[in-house]
């Protein structure tokens, strides 16, 4: 059951339901005033054309013959020039202009049992004396009361229309936030794929919904890399963590270890511990999408440049040749730390693995709205089916794993390049393997 | 030169200041944030190794507290965490360089000796001279002996960097980061094979080497002693 007096709805529908009566008292109370106001003002016409009537009668008649005509709610007497009573309606005053005299004991000669009303009563001077006329102002108290009873009802009709209104707002609203607390009781419960439920109305629960659902969608993102972290860190880190427990447990132990030559052994895994363990920590952040806040205009163009000035030597030695045809001014948004890296593990993976004679090309060109890189080699190459799996962490294709590395290279690319929006293919160079990362220009 | 050291791992810090205490300097040692801030505020020092992790007052907040006072001391940020925002961040709160952990002694010493020692004249000059190597910065060109040498725009660059902290030296990954901006370990030589390219132009052709290598470590530019250097240890 929802807890009225803490539903919003409710709260909405009471605050509405006074509004509401406000508003239609007020509209009630305006049209009250401009109908007795129209009424009053045909009044005074009618009275002043009967007085005119009357006054005309009253030069060739007796004052009772002139007012006999004047029976029923209407009333009129004749007073002489000191104001006595001459003929007529004795309750009347002799008294010149208009006046409305409120619910008197003005009682119509011929009713006398009558209930009192309040009368518009009007004088004027007739020769010498004076004339006044009346009528019982019925027709406007009527007209009110009509519509007091018109307001009480719409005030009924408002209330029940209002308690129908919050109770079917408050059962909707209820049962939506319903499903959203169960929605994120599971969440918080651990199935970390659980997301609010839309309607798809785009109303402002939708809206809040959506909202809420990519926190969870970045939550649930962030959980996975750590767990990809610790997964991996665990799976790689302690292979060479038990080799250096093993070279530390040697020099204490045998008296005739070569101390110095473990400890550098030992030396040269804590750097391989590290190097791994930094490249994890580096492709979970950028994955976690940490940098992008600081997003800049990046260079493309000068980055590469950079990088492949910076192992042009390296790749000499390797016995490689290196063309490159760069486009110059190519813009992207981006970090221009992490693609210099993303674009040097590239160049390294071809120095690596094309091996000595191969012919390494950079190209980086305008496409339409994206700028396209692309780093060739003419090495043996990734075989299709694995192509997909280098990308992963950890996987490197030699089952040895004898040349240097922690297989972390490509990922890093990949990393970096989803960071970016780009996207970044692996295909077949005829001969070596062809990486192409397309970014949207800047 | 007299360094202050706040650093809440006692090995480390021992690493440090023995280290550094070796090297001639003296070290004023501090565990703990708030300490070090009131030793930074109640002495002089030259310089300032602040781990970015103790106790007390992060490190970060130590190093914004005295940029805030205008303490204009030169301060090597050391950090444990590996976060890619990490060294923008250290930066951004006003320190001068930034290490990660784990790192060699060589590698804190020369960063920190490029720090405390930064010449303040370098940046109006458009000439740079070490013994008889003459460097034109505007003119982009460069002269040894009264000889031109030719050198590639990369090469340029880290001559310039290497001359410009004469008598220092400079690492491989402080090269890395002067001379290509790249903040990451490439796997490949690219330093050294630079450095051996520079070599057999500005070296190879002359008598006296200006290029020194200290090995494991990096590069030391200097003039020999007959030509205005400082004899070498």
């Amino acid at each position: 059951m929802i807890a009225l007096r803490r539903s919003i709805a409710v709260h909405l529908a009471a605050l509405f339901f006074l509004l509401f009566a406000g508003a239609i008292g007020g509209a009630f109370a305006a049209s009250y005033w401009f109908v007795r106001a129209e009424i009053v003002s045909r009044m005074r016409a009618d009275l002043a054309a009967r007085a005119d009537a009357i006054a005309s009668r009253l030069r060739t008649q007796s004052p009772e013959i002139a007012l006999s005509s004047e029976t029923g709610r209407r009333v009129a007497a004749v007073f002489d020039a000191n104001g006595a009573l001459v003929a007529g309606q004795p309750a009347l005053s002799p008294v010149v202009g208009w006046r409305e005299i409120a619910a008197g004991p003005l009682h119509l000669d011929e009713e006398p049992e009558q209930e009192s009303e309040s009368v518009l009563r009007y004088g004027r001077r007739v020769g010498e004396r004076i004339l006044v006329v009346g009528e019982g102002m019925h027709i406007a108290e009527d007209t009110g009361e009509a519509l007091l009873a018109g307001l009480l009802s719409s005030w009924a009709f408002v209330a029940l229309a209002g308690c129908a209104g919050a109770a079917l707002i408050a059962w909707r609203v209820d049962r939506r936030v319903r499903r959203t607390e169960e929605a994120l009781a599971s969440y918080a419960g651990g199935a970390m794929s659980t997301r609010l439920p839309l309607t798809g109305s785009g109303d402002e629960l939708d809206r809040m919904a959506l909202a809420v659902n990519a926190v969870l969608e970045r939550v649930a993102a962030l959980v996975e890399t750590i767990r990809q972290v610790t997964t991996d860190a665990a799976h790689d880190l302690k292979t060479p963590i038990t080799r250096l427990r093993h070279r530390l447990a040697e020099a204490e132990n045998s008296p005739n270890a070569d101390v110095k030559s473990i400890i550098s052994a030992a030396a040269a895994d804590a750097e391989q511990i590290v190097a791994t363990f930094d490249a994890l920590l580096r492709i979970a952040q950028v994955e976690a999408g940490a940098r992008r806040a600081r997003f800049d205009l990046v260079d493309l163009s000068d980055v590469l440049e950079t990088v492949t000035d910076a192992y042009g030597p390296d790749l000499e030695q390797a016995g490689q040749h290196i063309e490159t045809a760069v486009a110059p001014g190519l813009h992207v948004r981006g970090d221009r730390d992490l693609l210099a890296q993303a674009f040097a593990n590239l160049v390294e993976n071809a120095i690596r693995h094309a091996g000595c004679g191969a012919h390494v090309s950079v190209s980086a060109e305008a496409r339409g709205s994206s700028a396209q890189l692309v780093v060739s080699d003419s090495g043996p190459g990734i075989p299709e089916a694995d192509r997909a799996r280098v990308l992963q962490r950890f996987v490197r294709l030699e089952a040895s794993r004898s040349t240097p590395g922690t297989g972390l290279g490509l990922t890093l690319v990949k990393a970096v390049a989803d960071m970016h929006g780009a996207t970044l293919s692996l295909s077949d160079n005829w001969p070596g393997l062809r990486v192409t990362i397309r970014f949207t220009k800047a | 030169m007299k360094v202050l050291l706040i650093e809440d791992d006692e090995p480390t810090a021992a690493y440090i200041a023995n280290g550094l205490r070796q090297a001639g300097h003296e070290v004023d040692h501090s565990a703990d944030g708030r300490d070090g801030l009131v030793l930074a505020t109640t002495c002089t020092y030259d310089a300032a190794v602040v781990d970015r992790m103790v106790p007390g007052l992060d490190g970060l907040a130590v190093v914004r507290t005295l940029r805030s006072i205008g303490a204009k001391l030169p301060i090597l940020l050391l950090t444990a965490l590996g976060g890619i925002d990490d060294r923008v961040e250290g930066l951004e709160a006003g320190a001068d360089d930034y290490l990660g952990k784990p790192f060699a002694f060589s590698e804190l010493m020369a960063r920190l000796n490029a720090l405390a020692r930064r010449p303040p004249i370098t940046t109006g000059a458009t000439t740079l001279q070490v013994g008889d190597l003459i460097m034109d910065l505007v003119a982009r060109t460069v002269r040894r002996a009264g000889q031109p040498i030719s050198l590639q725009p990369r090469e340029f660059k880290l001559l310039e960097v290497l001359m410009r902290n004469r008598g220092r030296m400079m690492t491989r990954t402080m090269l890395l980061e002067r001379v290509w901006d790249f903040r990451f370990d490439p796997k490949t030589s690219i330093v050294e094979t630079h450095v051996s390219r520079l070599r057999a132009k500005v070296d190879r052709p002359f008598e006296a080497p200006l290029i020194h290598t200290e090995r494991g470590m990096g590069y030391i530019l200097e003039a020999p002693p007959d030509m205005g250097g400082v004899p070498r240890r």
